[in-house]
């Protein structure tokens, strides 16, 4: 058990996404910089540990975690999650789970769930699968999101983004 | 279909059988289950029902899954709501299952140990030690950080107890309880607990537990106990086509004696995920001396040498106070008239307006606590489906009146305030030993959230957090730290639990050391620590050393299950902080 839960640790490292850069970019306070920048650390580890070669075989791999089709609605992104934790968390009936599937799905659900998170993952699935869109970012999305959330957009959103890619890209 | 004869229970309505085929689980899935099922369900071939217990600090009850429904149990005296004491009158102790109290007063002989709840997990700096003081039994403190004296007056004499011994007493009790009504052995129990208990008073509470012969399956949140109720009560709605399957997301606010709780949970398809939670140990006890300091406003200097003619007179005041703010829940005003005893005697008419006044700031706490708990969730007013409040304090208007105006609704009224915690912990028994229901009744989960962050102190005595407040559980995340000094060769991680930001005013779960680390100027060896939470709410802290360059860690990585600390941790901080001022400190990695 001790390995298992070693290997991902420290293939985190170094980790790309430190507290400040996130917090700059972040629209919450506080928590929420240090919540994204483990998520993104979670997510390299689990990307890294599958696949250290192939950038193209991650495309869509949260979207595969969660089940559910790239052009997926928030409210199927919520069903596929909650599907999945009756099935894979360790409380669930019959689960024989330890929890880690669990926590992967649920990183994979905490990046889809939150509009501004899912656009930088979407983009990043662009880069990476070298289809780099000149246009921005895809709007549609944020259009079948919660309308409050778009209240928290930043004019300074999109070159945020493209900083922080680079710093993803970067430190793979 | 005699299951279909829910009767008694307003939470469980009538079946549609036909309506979801899919989820009916073959007939006999009990034997089979219980051989996949993890470690911490029951291996034998007829899984044990865990049972459900609310340990309230006033009062307590236990409910169990009887197969197609959550009953409540009851005691001789036919009672669902048993009074949380223990009295040390005879030789052997005897609880509020068993033991019927000649009279009200005789709680206050000083014989009686309550509000244990309280108490429990606390050290003798703590102020809700400090303020139980004025209970009619004897809590002495020596402010340095260690546990409290706690004794009840038996014959003339102090005689000596401790939280967990008087929680066993009573826990004994109910399990004696349970037993004869459901002529099976019972040893797995889900507990309620209050959100802001740290992890420390948990392992406490599982002390008591194992002193009574139980083993812990989960220690559940209280409003998440309701929220699972709720859930419940939800998908019945659906399958009797009253309500739509979308998710819905309600504030739950418990106040009981001791603690108050808020939780926002996001409900669909019988998966609860717990959104935020916000917990304070104030409660209906705070209400209480609030008054009685009003009504006395010597109290403390009169009653200070604790004599049996003030402990007797403190009782009484106390019976009265507690009396006359029952009255005040339904009348606009009481009239108290109390003999106190050596000339001392209370006769004063208390208007509803007074006493809202006098704990004018117990209800700013309830009301920033369920701001913080919305705004934690990101969840505004507008957007809840219910409002859910419960517990002791639940018939005071005032608390109902403040919960409807943050969050702009009216109360759900669906279940019953005194009940709803302990049915959410027999839910959470029948679920977490693997039953399953022919009819979807368990097809339950909750997902809960940590109720404090967790994390170590670092950058002098800041704490950081590593695992912050509200992370879904199971969570495992990890931060990188470095060295302060040059050519440090050891670092102390000081692991702590709370919400402030310097380390030593939270919590101390507890600390080690990493030595070997190679010579090398400060800042380069990267201290990697990850904080694991398993599902049964189980904390490990690892920690490695990696130096550039290398992926392989340079000393064996530390793995510690935490907490570590035991009496006293009250003071083991300082007595850290002294021994090594900041020799062995560590900071967390800028940006390069």
């Amino acid at each position: 058990m001790l390995s298992s839960l070693l290997s991902p640790m420290y293939a985190t490292l170094p980790s790309p996404f430190l507290p400040k850069s996130i917090h700059a970019f972040s629209p919450n306070k506080t928590s929420s910089s240090l919540r994204t920048s483990a998520q993104a650390a979670s997510f390299k580890s689990a990307t890294a540990t599958e696949s250290n070669s192939a950038a193209v075989a991650l495309a869509g791999s949260l979207y595969e975690i969660l089940r559910v089709e790239r052009t997926a609605s928030l409210n199927e992104i919520k069903t596929a999650y909650r599907s999945l934790a009756k099935v894979y968390h360790p409380d669930a009936n019959g689960s024989s789970s330890d929890g880690r599937d669990f926590i992967e799905i649920r990183n994979a659900y905490a990046t889809l769930s939150d509009p501004t998170a899912r656009a930088v993952y979407d983009m990043s699935l662009g880069v990476r699968a070298r289809r780099v869109r000149t246009r921005a970012y895809p709007i549609r999305r944020w259009e079948t999101d919660q309308r409050r959330k778009i209240r928290d957009y930043s004019p300074f959103f999109a070159i945020d983004v493209w900083t922080q890619m680079l710093c993803f890209i970067g430190g793979n | 279909m005699e299951l279909l004869d829910f009767g008694l229970f307003f939470f469980l309505f009538s079946l549609n059988v036909e309506e979801f085929e899919e989820m009916a689980e073959p007939a006999y899935t009990v034997a089979s289950d219980s051989e996949t099922t993890g470690e911490e369900k029951s291996s034998s071939a007829f899984p044990e029902i865990a049972i459900g217990i609310d340990i309230g600090t006033s009062q307590c009850s236990v409910a169990v899954w009887n197969g197609s429904q959550v009953e409540l149990l009851k005691n001789t005296r036919n009672q669902k709501l048993m009074r949380s004491y223990v009295t040390f009158k005879d030789d052997i102790p005897s609880g509020g299952v068993s033991y019927q109290l000649s009279h009200e007063h005789e709680m206050l002989s000083g014989a009686v140990i309550f509000n244990m709840k309280r108490l429990i997990g606390r050290v003798d700096t703590d102020p809700v030690v400090h303020s139980s003081k004025s209970l009619p039994f004897l809590v002495q403190t020596l402010d340095i950080g260690v546990r409290p004296f706690i004794a009840a007056l038996v014959n003339n004499v102090w005689r000596s107890t401790t939280p967990e011994e008087v929680l066993a007493i009573f826990l004994v009790e109910l399990r004696v309880m349970a037993e004869s009504q459901l002529k099976r052995p019972i040893r797995n129990v889900v507990l309620s607990i209050p959100v802001s208990f740290s992890r420390f008073q948990l392992t406490r509470i599982e002390r008591a537990c194992a002193m009574a012969g139980l083993h812990v399956l989960r220690l559940m949140p209280e409003p998440t106990a309701v929220a699972l109720l709720y859930a419940q009560q939800q998908q019945q709605m659906i399958h009797d086509n009253m309500g739509s399957g979308s998710e819905k997301i309600a504030l739950i606010f418990n106040m009981g004696a001791g603690y108050c709780d808020a939780a926002v949970t996001a409900t669909a398809g019988g998966v609860s995920q717990i959104k935020a939670l916000a917990g304070i140990a104030t409660g209906g006890e705070d209400f209480l001396q609030n008054m009685m300091r009003h009504l006395l406003p010597n109290f403390d200097n009169l009653f200070s040498s604790r004599g049996i003619n003030e402990i007797k007179s403190m009782g009484l005041l106390r019976v009265a106070t507690q009396d006359a703010i029952h009255k005040l829940s339904f009348e606009e005003s009481v009239q108290i008239d109390v003999d106190l005893g050596n000339g001392l005697r209370i006769c004063k008419q208390v208007s509803r307006e007074e006493f809202e006044e006098v704990n004018q700031k117990i209800f700013e706490k309830c009301e920033s606590l369920i701001i913080q708990c919305l705004h934690d969730a990101k969840v505004e007013a507008d957007d809840l489906t219910d409002v859910i409040v419960v517990g002791g304090c639940s018939h005071i208007p005032k608390i109902k009146n403040l919960v409807k105006s943050v969050c702009k609704r009216e109360l759900y009224k669906g279940m019953n305030p005194l009940e709803a915690a302990v049915c959410g912990t027999a839910l959470e028994g029948a679920v977490a030993s693997g039953i399953s229901d022919p009819f979807g009744n368990l097809d339950l989960l909750t997902i809960q959230a940590t109720p404090l962050g967790i994390g170590i102190r670092a950058n002098g005595n800041s704490f950081v957090p590593i695992i912050p407040r509200n992370t879904t559980m199971p969570a495992r995340k990890e931060l990188v730290f470095t060295t302060v000094n040059d050519n440090q060769t050891e670092v102390l991680i000081i692991v702590h639990e709370g919400e402030t930001e310097k380390a030593d005013e939270n919590h101390l779960l507890g600390y080690f050391k990493i030595s070997g680390i190679p010579p090398a100027p400060k800042g380069v060896p990267e201290i990697n620590v990850c904080m694991d939470i398993n599902a049964s709410n189980v904390l490990r802290v690892l920690a490695g050393v990696i130096m550039p360059g290398s992926q392989q860690p340079v000393v064996p990585v530390m793995e510690v299950r935490m907490p570590t600390v035991d009496d006293g941790h009250g003071w083991c901080a300082e007595a850290l902080h002294r021994a090594y001022g900041s020799t062995l400190d560590l900071m967390t990695v800028q940006k390069k």
